[in-house]
């Protein structure tokens, strides 16, 4: 039957109608590997899923994308829930996807080396973003699962250590899609509600890797990487290893080892302190004794016997400074007694006396003064003349004088 | 000293208790030193204690406000 011709944009339009409005295109989950996958810079992904026989184009929207629980790779195996979507400008038809998930662990384990290889190329596991976990805190959170058997153990364990530390546990989902963004939700309100916590213990008990999924994820590693309070990650069991354990700051092998490793043994720590306290009293004594021994014993008769030495130095000294005073007396002594000689030798030659000896007299003048010269006689004055035994007394019966001129007129006057 | 040692943690007065220890333990310690160090020992060892001893626990739950 001969249909009237029709544009290929009205072909096209027709097609996208009956695409579009199948209940099943416009909704359906396909199986296959990811290949030729591109992120565009606008944030939308292409790329293609295939199987042995065929393949079809994909899109994801930006707006999606942030709902991907996984890091995309080629040649990883994904079931794509989306519905088709017709081009009508290219006339192509591709599927556009609303949901991603993976499984098998397989799969998983790709999608983990694969972020992991993201996160460590941009430093986020670095050793020195890891902050120290504090010894001593005060008040820590737990993000987990409130009903999971993960805060039932970690509470156990805190109780019988510490009874000190305040525990806030902020409830969240730990697994499921919308988990990683309720964690990494939590994580960030806790830094920005509680700043004073001193650590935080993030975690869940063991589970499949699906379940342990949350903490694989992007954003949950953003958020560990992000926070400001010290983050001890805790999943699953030793075995399991997780995203969230690499960029966290310490990694706990299970819940109740990060319970351990967040707050110190109360007990053991009173009986730590006591135990330095008995230190320092006992090494005080010592050194108390170790004194007292020094000033009992050698101490004293140490003392005394320098004092001795001491005193029968200086008792020396001043022996021997007294003889030295003596000497010195007895020699300005002999030099007195010498000298005093040697005056007293002149002395006796000087004696009138002794001249007297040898027939010379002293004359006296009237008023019985020692007269040196003929000077100041008149003739009948009297004079008195002493001799060696007895004296004479005379009257002036006439001058001559060595000099007469002079004397004579010194009479006149 | 009374401020100080509100804000002193519980690491710094351990690792203060310690040190007084070793002091008195060094060669060549003065008594007055010696006197010191223990007074300064007795009073981390105070402060730890009080430290551990303070139990007055709180464990509780976070209740999400619904937006």
């Amino acid at each position: 039957m001969a249909v009237k011709p029709i544009r290929v944009s009205q072909l096209n339009g027709y097609i996208k109608r009956v695409l579009q409005s199948d209940p099943l295109l416009g909704n359906v989950s396909v199986i296959g590997e990811i290949s030729n996958l591109k992120y565009h810079s606008t944030g939308h992904v292409y790329f293609t899923m295939k199987d042995e026989a065929s393949k079809i184009s994909c899109f994801l929207a930006a707006d999606n994308l942030k709902n991907i629980r996984y890091e995309l790779t080629d040649g990883i195996e994904i079931v794509a829930n989306g519905y088709i979507f017709l081009y009508e400008r290219g006339g192509s038809y591709s599927l556009n996807v609303r949901e991603i998930t993976i499984e098998g662990i397989g799969n998983l384990t790709v999608a983990f080396e694969r972020l992991k290889e993201k996160l460590s190329k941009e430093g986020l596991f670095d050793e020195k973003f890891k902050k120290p976990i504090p010894y001593f805190p005060q008040k820590i959170a737990v993000i987990t699962s409130e009903t999971g058997a993960a805060v039932r153990d970690i509470i156990k364990i805190v109780k019988s250590r510490n009874n000190i530390v305040d525990v806030l546990v902020y409830p969240c989902l730990v697994q499921g899609p919308g988990a990683a963004d309720e964690i990494a939700k939590a994580i960030d309100e806790v830094n920005r509600l509680f700043p004073e916590i001193d650590t935080m213990i993030v975690g869940r008990g063991g589970g499949s890797m699906e379940e342990l999924w949350a903490f694989n994820e992007e954003i949950v590693a953003r958020s560990i990487f992000a926070s400001k309070i010290p983050i001890i990650s805790a999943v699953g069991h030793e075995t399991d290893f997780t995203i969230s354990d690499f960029v966290a700051d310490k990694r706990a092998e299970t819940p109740t080892a990060a319970a351990q490793m967040a707050v110190p043994d109360i007990a053991a720590l009173k009986e730590y302190v006591k135990n330095e306290k008995e230190n320092l009293i006992h090494n005080m004594e010592r050194l108390i004794k170790y004194i007292e021994l020094r000033v009992t014993g050698s101490g004293v008769d140490a003392l005394a016997a320098s004092m001795n030495h001491r005193l029968m130095f200086h008792a020396m000294k001043v022996e021997a400074l007294q003889k030295e005073i003596i000497n010195a007396l007895y020699s300005r002594l002999g030099e007195w007694s010498s000298r005093a000689e040697r005056l007293k030798v002149s002395l006796d030659a000087l004696n009138p006396r002794n001249i007297m000896d040898r027939g010379y007299a002293a004359i006296l003048d009237g008023r019985g003064k020692l007269a040196g010269s003929a000077d100041g006689f008149a003739v009948g004055d009297s004079l008195t003349a002493v001799m060696k035994d007895g004296n004479i007394i005379c009257e002036v019966a006439e001058i001559r004088r060595e000099d007469h001129g002079e004397s004579k007129e010194k009479n006149e006057l | 000293m009374a401020n100080q040692k509100k804000k002193m943690s519980f690491e710094e007065a351990l690792a203060g208790l310690e040190k007084s220890a070793d002091i008195l333990k060094k060669d060549g310690t003065t008594l007055e030193a010696a006197i010191e160090g223990f007074e300064q020992g007795i009073e981390y060892y105070n402060y730890c204690n009080d430290m551990l001893n303070d139990a007055k626990q709180k464990i509780e739950f976070f209740e999400k406000k619904e937006a």
